[in-house]
């Protein structure tokens, strides 16, 4: 017998209707998932399968004139914790600081983190951080990087510059040249488990980088590591705070030595002072003295107001523009050639040729040389120097900047002064880059330097020879080279206070050169802060020497010596003073009464007591 | 109702019409010499096989082939590290402030200052020797 409420029909209409419910529900979940929110929800999952790593792009080298590397990137490892999931610090870090010989107590501070993410250390070498990964700590892992090394440490530090724990160029050519070191990153993708482990039939895919290019400089390693040297050794004999070289070669421009001292390991950057990481060759203007009286040399025989044969009388003192200024050392009045006053560099014979050619030609000659304007190097932080505009010169202008005073210079401007003289008169852009070396190793080479007329052969020859009389009789005669004729100039000069008007005890000597001076191609400046004794013929000359000779020697420059069956070294020397004869430019006339520069006559039989 | 045609009626010797010609049911076994369908789902099934033996051949090759490019590209990957690595040793070893410091721990001294030696020329009679200042 039936009870009721229990029939058969009533009992599967019932089944029916929770069945209905039951897969409309289930239909409405899947069109809800499958349809209306296919797409965020398919995003959402890629998101979690899916992951990117850039591929580091490795940084170009660098390197010297004859490829030498001076920076080079290899790779590295960046070794990381999941601080979240690490259970036992304390026990990864003492397995762990052995190997990258860290503090243990600081990295278990620092593995303790919260963080799910924390670099233990970055830039380790490959061998050390697989050391490392061979533990099988869990959550411990690696990241591919690559590491900036200058196997050379501290050779031309502060020229390379360095970079940051990204491989982004701080300083130097590493930051004038970022773009082209540093190339392409690449990235990998992969489609993984949720225990991290890669879908073989995923969506994997890989963008190789691009490696950045390298780039060849004009430095040439030998000559910077002797001018380094050289530099360090003078410095500190004498006692001076800090000092810089360059090396040129005044045909090509190229810069063969820019030498800093104190010297910069760019490899610990981070424990220099910012003085330290300056290439002071480029960036640092100073007053630079009496090597500035080459400027109204070239403007007074230019014009033919003074030839080097001309005679002068030079007093100690001499007041003019409501000033007296005076020579460098008690004397009594000379009778002397122009030449021999700048062998003597004598402040007083110069401003006494200064007045006569005036302030308008000396301006010009100051912007046709390149003051006031970077020198074309392009290095980062470049100075242009200080030059006042024409119309702002002071009226003691006419007495201050032909001595080198009242005016600003960065060595490499000074040195391309002396280059251009050393060029007959040709004005080459030095240049610190010669080419770019592509990834595949193939060689790109800049062209040559632009270059430009700044005075006439006659002229650059005449001062010239003024110079070469300054180291064979003057006060540049510890720059003089056994073999070799050298031309250049002595220069000491006081340092402006910084927070008040007029100059400090402080002051920098300053000589730069040229060498074979017949047919000069190698320019060095040589400059000291504050050494003693306190002039550059006992200071910069000796160190001038040092680096000119090295480099004569490296570079298989011949000696000025005569050979079996050809002219004396004093025909020599006549020849090389007197060429090139003059050629009339319309922005160099030489002047007509100038005469062939002869050797000065030394002092001692000119002179007057 | 019209009783159903049968093939053939003795009793009516009347010409059979011609029938249309279309299937018919065939009881009892199947015509001898027609094949069994068994020979072709055996050869069907072969093939299959082969196939899907060929497919797991070349899944097997192709996996192998993977395997040893990975492996060569992990070869690779030392090799140029190795190459690095050894690159940046001779680059330290070669840098002039090592092979300085190396020259004065075997005690050698920097040169002397250098004496040129001029030869005797035509014009400038006896040979002069200029020595460093």
């Amino acid at each position: 017998m039936r009870r009721r409420g229990t029939r058969p029909a009533l009992r599967l209409v019932v089944l029916l209707f929770i069945f209905t419910i039951l897969f409309a529900s289930v239909a409405v979940r899947l069109v809800m998932l499958q349809i209306v929110r296919a797409a965020p929800l398919d995003s959402l999952g890629l998101q979690q399968r899916i992951s990117t790593i850039e591929l580091p792009a490795q940084r170009g080298a660098i390197f010297d004139r004859n490829m030498v590397p001076l920076a080079v990137s290899t790779d590295a490892r960046a070794l990381y914790a999941d601080g979240q999931r690490l259970t036992d610090p304390a026990g990864a870090a003492a397995q762990i600081a052995p190997i990258l010989g860290l503090d243990v107590k600081a990295l278990t501070a620092k593995l303790s983190t919260d963080a799910g993410f924390v670099y233990i250390e970055r830039k380790v070498p490959v061998d050390v951080a697989n050391r490392v990964l061979a533990l099988r700590i869990p959550f411990i892992g690696a990241l591919d990087e690559t590491m900036r090394t200058y196997p050379s440490n501290d050779l031309a530090g502060q020229v390379l510059g360095f970079v940051n724990v990204d491989n982004v160029g701080l300083s130097g050519l590493e930051s004038m040249y970022n773009t082209t070191l540093s190339g392409t990153p690449g990235k990998q993708v992969i489609e993984h488990d949720p225990q991290g482990r890669a879908i073989p039939q995923g969506r994997n895919s890989i963008v190789d980088p691009v490696n950045g290019s390298g780039i060849q400089t004009t430095i040439d390693r030998d000559i910077q590591f002797y001018a380094e040297q050289a530099l360090a050794r003078g410095a500190h004999s004498t006692g001076a705070q800090n000092g810089t070289a360059v090396v040129l070669d005044s045909k090509t421009g190229d810069v063969l030595a820019m030498a800093n001292w104190p010297a910069l390991n760019p490899n610990s950057f981070g424990t220099a002072t910012p003085d330290q990481m300056r290439n002071r060759t480029v960036t640092d203007a100073y007053e630079p003295g009496s090597v500035n009286k080459v400027i109204t040399a070239s403007a007074a025989i230019e014009a033919g107001i003074e030839s080097p044969g001309d005679m002068m009388t030079v007093p100690y003192h001499l007041h003019v523009f409501g000033r007296t200024f005076n020579d460098f050392e008690v004397h009594p009045t000379w009778h002397i050639t122009y030449a021999d006053a700048i062998a003597q560099s004598s402040n007083i014979g110069t401003i006494e040729v200064a007045i006569k050619v005036g302030k308008r030609r000396i301006y010009d000659m100051l912007n046709r040389y390149g003051y006031g304007r970077p020198t074309g190097v392009g290095f980062p932080g470049e100075s242009a120097g200080v030059t006042l505009p024409y119309d702002q010169w002071y009226e003691t202008s006419l007495a201050t900047i032909p001595i080198g005073q009242g005016i600003a210079v960065t060595p490499l401007q000074m040195a391309m002064v002396y280059a251009t003289i050393a060029n007959d008169g040709l004005q080459v852009q030095p240049r610190l880059v010669q080419g770019i070396v592509q990834p595949d190793g193939t060689l790109k080479e800049y062209g040559p330097s632009p270059s430009r007329r700044v005075v006439s052969p006659f002229v650059a020859a005449q001062v010239r020879g003024m110079l070469v009389g300054v180291v064979e009789d003057g006060t540049g005669t510890r720059a003089q080279i056994p073999g070799y004729l050298v031309a250049g100039k002595t220069g000491t000069a006081r340092v402006p206070n910084l927070h008040a008007r007029g100059y400090s005890s402080n002051l920098i000597t300053t000589f730069v050169g040229m060498a074979p001076a017949d047919d000069a191609r190698l320019v060095v400046l040589v400059q000291l802060y504050n050494p003693t004794p306190r002039v550059a013929a006992a200071t910069a000359a000796p160190v001038f020497k040092q680096i000119m000779q090295y480099s004569l020697a490296h570079l298989n420059i011949p000696p000025t010596a005569p050979l079996p069956g050809g002219p004396s070294i004093e025909e020599m020397r006549a020849r090389a003073l007197a060429l090139p004869k003059p050629k009339p430019t319309p922005s160099a006339t030489p002047s007509p009464n100038a005469t062939p520069a002869v050797l000065p006559p030394k002092p001692k039989t000119t002179k007057k007591p | 109702m019209t009783p159903p045609r049968t093939a053939a009626s003795p009793r009516r010797p009347v010409p059979a019409p011609e029938r249309p010609r279309h299937l018919r049911v065939v009881r009892g076994r199947p015509a001898p010499g027609r094949r069994p369908p068994t020979l072709f789902i055996v050869l069907a099934l072969t093939a299959t096989g082969m196939a899907l033996f060929a497919l797991v051949v070349a899944q097997v090759f192709l996996g192998q082939s993977s395997f040893r490019q990975s492996n060569l590209e992990s070869i690779v990957n030392q090799k140029r590290l190795a190459t690095e690595q050894l690159e940046l040793e001779v680059a330290k070893l070669a840098s002039p402030s090592r092979i300085a410091q190396r020259a004065q721990q075997i005690g050698l001294v920097p040169a002397p200052d250098v004496v040129v030696l001029t030869p005797p020329t035509t014009r400038s009679g006896p040979s002069q020797t200029r020595e460093g200042r």
